[in-house]
């Protein structure tokens, strides 16, 4: 009998989706990287880089408390080519998958050394060998590689460690290849690979997270980032107050949209996520896909995801046939989050932190936050 | 006066006699007075037989003399052992001390032709081992005045038919007699008391043949003495050569593969824990492994569920269970019988490199309607059988479940919208017809069919890339015809056609979708000859048909076995993603020759087959032998070994997908086995094995062109220990206990455990009778956990937002072992002309938790057991006509 390929891993994820008491995505408890901000060096706008040119990386880090920093960590990268097919698990670079059939290996490169490298060990903390860069960045974790001029694959690839408050290093002897030394914080190992623009067609753009817009219901009262005294003053605590008036002054993000809803009961409330249909960027006829995550520090997200393909020409994504009669056309949903966790009579701060991706390696995070009592 | 050759009967007699009595003795049963041939004083056939007592020799035949010692005046004595069967037939005979001059074969033949009241203990008859001198020796003889022209007196044969298994009379066996040149021809028909008689016989030796419904038919030579009445018993057994059938005689294959594990049709759908399913019971077998999750995967002896195939009246199955695993596509009550060879199979069955599976349709019934109605928790399902005339007979059998009804409302208010709640449905319609007494046609028109659709509004949480439908459709339907013809004496040919139509469907989402849809067209022509006493033949054509085509979207298809992500690994937002169309065909004829030669105590079968896969434009061949040796009464040693090739998979080879230059994959098998019949209906048998897996399929190491090689090799070994109580009183039972192991080379890389390597597997199966009409069973596994590869941290994909998994050490690790135990009981009310049973079927009674696999959390940080099948209780009413 000839059986289906993956059909016992998508029987498995599904029961996965079941599971109750494990840790879900839309917590956030520790350190998080949310995803990786790409912009070309000169064109901050687009996303997707051409041969010659230089590629802005920069991994988007969330903390549970508002006293969370990177001022401490570091990141080592290696920026290669990504491989040509591939089926799961880490991708390995193109150049050393050619070596490895080859049988050819260039020394020079502190990744060839065949022992444990930290960033001491290269020199000027960056290196660019037989296409690879290898480099390192203390502090908030962002980085610019280059892509080279005869760059010919479709994609670029990149694969390291962000440690939170430890020393990065590169163990070729290893499963893992990367790890942190001396870390009194998380370890993240992070990869991903993003396309190399060839012509106009392929260009891509970072979505505009400023588009999308939150409302939560129900809440007690609506105060926007711009200093505008409350309706009603004191109807938050001092705590949360002053926690809200920080946090402004520190949104990730684009901060200069970014609401405070402040004030909301203890109980379940439903989030309305909201897009303008025709603010998505177009490839060709059609319009690009969306897909909103969403995390919070406090309480429980109904679901971590939302999505809107092309074929989202109605309200409800993937329901039903109602068209979308708002003026102008709106994409909407609704998502539920429940603060069941006991709340402090002195009001707790929520944060949410949530991710637009256009699914093509764009990306863009916004931040928002409440009061909770 | 002249010489007369004959040996010395009454000689002979008084030494079986002295035997005997020395076996009763040993067997604590007094020794009984002196038989008597035929026609002589032999008991009457209505007597009631005695309690115990040693083989008496009802009919003696006189040998040959071998011609040149004839010329030379010479004498001789030979010893012979003789086995006797439960029937009364001689089973083997073998010459103890050879004396040579052609005395030994001339009066071992003659021995074979006699018969015996067999021996028997506590009233049952059994087989026994007797030593007989057969005496050539010369004497003068008196010629007996000859009246002339006064014709010779008639003589008639009379006599019983009964039951083998319990003497019970026979009624409506045509009993026919004629000369051996066929002449002087008469039949008749056992009457209500199984007696029969055929008066007007001349004297002279004549052939009697019995043939009764049901039971295999029987022929043998008695002696008519002028004036005199033959008085004569014949007991018919049960066909246990599942070839056999009706009214036509068919030369029964001999025992070819080493191992063979046969489940009758009166245990079929009474095992605990199978829900009455026929197919399920192989699972209890052993040398089967139990696949994750009840899922109908057939794990034999180490070997991956891809290399094992199930046909249905000799022709392969697409999808042997509705959903993976919940129920066969078939009525267990249409079944005769489930055949499973683990291994060492005969070359009739080929493309297939682990074990078969042989599902045989029963004959239908044609005295008179009949009917069987099921309904349960889960199914209902109806069968329907009636003659349309002596020679004709049709059923009819249909199932659906409604789950769907359940699962719809259990959804109610979750996330997940059922647009098509989980349902299926099969069906067959079987007609025979009987032209002559040589030939059987067979028209069979089946289906099966599954499907499920699901909608997830929303990505599950952890991978962005799974929402949208998740679909699951599988659908077969096939016409299949078959002609089985007696061509001779000596020579049987079947041949089979079938064609069908075959549709899969999985998909979920955008993420992965996959369809398979094409006739399948099966040809199949097999000859069967008796060359001579010891050799047969068995010849056979195959043909394997199948245009169709495929679409397929999802990540790069990878290696299936030995792959860490095909368990549940990286999410589908971190894969690469393909869409390949293609049409495709696939032609694999075969061609395969099996000689049998019996040199008593040892057979010897040897075969070859050929094969040619047109896909990859690819032969194998395939050379195969085994031997059995008859030990002593009931005692029975076996050996085989061979070569089986099985093609890669379609998506190993589809352009695009695959590698179109792979080479078939092939499995050497050797076997070495014991069974020992402890007495009738209680047998134990040990089997060991070993299989050497050559040129395996697997993954290229980085994922890249041509994405598969022929790189992989495996080894299996193991023993199993069965014991098998018949189902010939009130109860029945299997014990099975397989100790194995099943490791993999991957590209060189190392050996390493095969995913389903389950080194220890226990079954205990009981079924007991208590009266009344009630009847209890029950079924307890205990088996290892599978494999697994151990998670040891994960690396974020920042692009996508998802976690990917980092493996330990492949196949390192292992989930706890399996132990369940599931009860049934059943009480069943009958009436003149129909029956009720009422049944409960509870499977998992304890609710063991039994793990199945990890869960992880979505950065591979904490994890959660995945928890096995829970208490499943099924009630259910069956009617009967």
């Amino acid at each position: 009998m000839r059986t289906l390929p993956f059909a016992p891993a998508l029987l498995l994820i599904l029961l996965a989706a079941c599971a109750s008491d494990l840790p879900k995505a839309t917590d956030i408890e520790q350190m998080r990287v949310l995803g990786t901000k790409l912009s070309v060096v000169g064109d901050e706008d687009r996303a997707t880089p051409a041969p010659g040119e230089s590629v802005h990386l920069s991994f988007v880090t969330v903390f549970p408390d508002l006293d969370g920093t990177t001022e401490e960590s570091e990141l080592m990268i290696v920026s290669c080519t990504a491989p040509d097919r591939f089926t799961g698990g880490l991708p390995i670079c193109q150049e050393l998958i050619d070596a490895a059939e080859s049988g050819e290996v260039e020394s020079g490169s502190v990744l060839t050394a065949a022992r444990k490298v930290d960033c001491r060990d290269i020199p000027g903390r960056r290196q660019t060998f037989a296409g690879v860069t290898v480099a390192c960045v203390s502090g908030p974790p962002e980085i610019d590689l280059p892509i080279p001029d005869d760059f010919e694959a479709e994609s670029a690839m990149f694969l390291g460690v962000l440690c939170e408050k430890g020393d990065a290093y590169f163990d070729p002897t290893t499963t893992e290849l990367f790890g942190c030394d001396d870390n009194d914080g998380e370890t993240i190992a992070l990869h991903g690979t993003y396309p190399v623009r060839r012509d106009a067609e392929d260009e891509n753009h970072n979505p505009d997270a400023t588009k999308l817009s939150i409302e939560m219901e129900p809440f007690i009262e609506w105060r926007p980032i711009d200093g505008t005294p409350l309706a009603e003053p004191g109807a938050l605590s001092d705590e949360c107050l002053a926690m809200a008036d920080a946090l402004a002054a520190d949104v990730g993000g684009d901060s200069a949209s970014s609401p405070l809803m402040p004030g909301v009961d203890v109980g379940a409330h439903q989030l309305t996520l909201r897009f303008p249909a025709e603010e998505r960027e177009r490839m060709g006829e059609a319009f690009e896909s969306l897909e909103i995550s969403i995390h919070t520090t406090f309480g429980e997200m109904e679901r971590q995801f939302t999505v809107w393909t092309d074929e989202s020409e109605t309200v409800d994504a993937k329901r039903g046939d109602v068209p979308i009669d708002t003026d102008p056309p709106w994409l909407e949903e609704d998502v539920s989050w429940d603060p069941d966790n006991d709340v402090p009579a002195a009001g707790q701060l929520v944060r949410f932190f949530v991710t637009v991706r256009d699914q093509r390696g764009g990306f863009n995070m916004s931040t928002y936050a409440a009061c909770v009592r | 006066m002249k010489l007369v050759r004959f040996g010395s009967l009454r000689l002979a007699i008084a030494a079986v006699l002295l035997l005997a009595a020395a076996r009763a003795a040993a067997q604590g049963a007094p020794a009984e007075p002196a038989p008597t041939p035929s026609g002589e004083g032999a008991p009457a056939a209505n007597a009631a037989p005695p309690a115990s007592a040693p083989p008496q020799l009802i009919k003696f035949v006189e040998a040959t003399w071998p011609q040149a010692a004839l010329e030379q005046g010479l004498t001789a004595t030979v010893e012979i052992e003789i086995v006797v069967a439960i029937d009364g037939t001689v089973k083997e005979a073998k010459v103890t001390t050879p004396v040579g001059n052609g005395f030994d074969e001339a009066a071992v033949e003659a021995v074979k032709q006699f018969v015996f009241e067999p021996a028997r203990k506590n009233g049952k008859p059994i087989a026994a081992r007797v030593r007989y001198p057969y005496v050539f020796e010369m004497r003068k003889e008196v010629e007996p005045e000859v009246v002339p022209d006064a014709p010779p007196a008639p003589g008639q044969l009379e006599g019983t038919v009964l039951a083998i298994e319990d003497d019970a009379a026979l009624a409506g066996v045509r009993v026919i007699v004629s000369m051996p040149d066929g002449s002087n021809a008469q039949s008749t028909v056992t009457a209500a008391d199984g007696s029969f008689a055929i008066v007007n016989l001349p004297p002279g030796v004549y052939s009697v043949r019995l043939e009764g419904e049901g039971r295999t038919p029987r022929e043998q030579q008695e002696e008519i003495v002028a004036g005199q009445a033959t008085s004569v018993a014949y007991r018919l057994l049960e066909p246990r050569d599942p070839d056999a059938f009706g009214a036509v005689a068919r030369i029964p294959p001999p025992p070819r593969e080493v191992t063979r594990r046969t489940i009758a049709k009166e245990q079929l759908t009474r095992i605990p824990g199978t829900r009455g399913d026929a197919l399920r019971t192989v699972e209890l077998m052993p040398g089967v492994a139990r696949p994750p999750l009840g899922a109908g995967l057939l794990i034999v002896r180490g070997s991956a569920p891809s290399d094992t195939q199930a046909l249905f009246e000799g022709l392969p199955v697409s999808l042997l269970y509705h959903f993976g695993g919940l129920t066969s596509f078939v009525n267990s009550r249409l079944l005769k019988s489930v055949d499973f060879y683990p291994g060492n199979f005969s070359v009739r069955y080929g493309r297939r490199r682990g074990g078969i599976i042989e599902v045989g349709a029963d004959d239908i019934k044609n005295d008179a309607p009949h009917g069987v109605a099921d309904i349960n928790l889960i199914d209902a399902s109806l069968l329907f059988t009636m003659p349309v005339s002596e020679d004709a007979e049709i059923a009819l059998a249909g199932r659906r479940s409604y789950f769907d009804a359940i699962f719809t409302a259990a959804a109610e208010g979750s996330d997940i919208q059922t647009v098509a709640a989980p349902v299926y449905y099969d069906y067959q319609l079987i007609g025979t017809y009987r032209p002559s007494d040589r030939d059987k046609l067979r028209l069979m028109l089946f289906g099966s069919s599954d499907n499920l659709k699901l909608l997830f509004e929303q990505p599950v949480d952890g991978d962005a890339s799974v929402a949208g439908d998740f679909a699951f459709g599988t659908e077969f339907h096939r016409a299949h015809a078959s002609w089985r013809r007696q061509l001779s004496k000596d020579v049987d040919q079947d041949v089979d056609v079938a064609v069908g139509a075959l549709d899969v469907d999985f998909g979920l989402g955008e993420a992965f979708k996959f369809n398979l849809s094409g006739t399948d067209i099966y040809a199949r022509s097999e000859w069967r000859g008796r060359v001579s006493e010891k050799v047969r033949l068995i010849g056979g054509l195959d043909l394997f048909f199948l245009p169709g085509q495929f679409t397929y979207k999802g990540p790069p298809v990878a290696q299936s076995e030995g792959n860490p992500d095909n368990q549940g690994g990286a999410s589908f937002s971190n894969r690469d993603e393909i869409t390949v169309t293609d049409d495709f065909t696939v032609i694999q004829p075969a061609v395969y020759l099996e000689t049998d030669i019996n040199l008593f105590p040892v057979r010897f079968i040897l075969g070859s087959r050929v094969d040619y896969y047109d896909e990859i434009e690819e032969w194998s061949y395939d050379p195969r032998g085994s031997a059995h040796l008859t030990v002593a009464d009931g005692t029975t040693l076996k050996g085989g070994i061979g070569m089986f090739s099985q093609p890669p998979q379609f998506q190993e080879t589809s352009p695009g997908l695959g590698n179109p230059d792979l080479e078939p994959t092939s499995t050497l098998h050797v076997g070495l086995g014991f069974e020992q019949r402890i007495v009738e209906g209680f047998t134990v048998g040990v089997d060991g094995f070993y299989k050497h897996l050559y040129d395996n399929i697997v993954g290229t190491q980085f994922g890249n062109a041509p994405f598969f090689t022929n790189d992989g090799e495996g080894r299996i070994f193991g023993g199993e220990l069965s014991a098998k109580v018949d189902p010939r009183g009130r109860f029945f039972g299997y014990l099975s206990y397989t100790l194995s192991r099943s490791e993999r080379n991957d590209r060189g890389e190392g050996w390493r455990l095969f995913d389903f390597d389950q080194p220890h597997i226990l079954t205990v199966a009981a079924v007991y009778r208590l009266g009344r009409g009630w009847e209890a069973g029950a079924t307890f596994r205990m088996v290892s956990g599978n494999p697994n590869t151990p998670i040891i941290g994960s690396s974020l994909n920042t692009i996508t937002g998802a976690y990917s998994p980092l493996y330990g050490r492949l196949n390192s690790d292992r989930n706890p072992a399996f132990n369940r135990l599931d009860l049934r009981i059943e009480k069943e009310w009958r009436w003149p002309d129909w029956k009720l049973a009422l049944y409960l079927d509870v499977q998992n009674v304890y609710n063991a938790e039994n793990p199945e696999g990890i869960v992880y959390d979505y950065r591979y940080d904490q994890s959660e057991p995945v928890r096995g099948l829970p208490i499943i209780p099924n009630l259910g009413l069956r009617g009967e006509i």
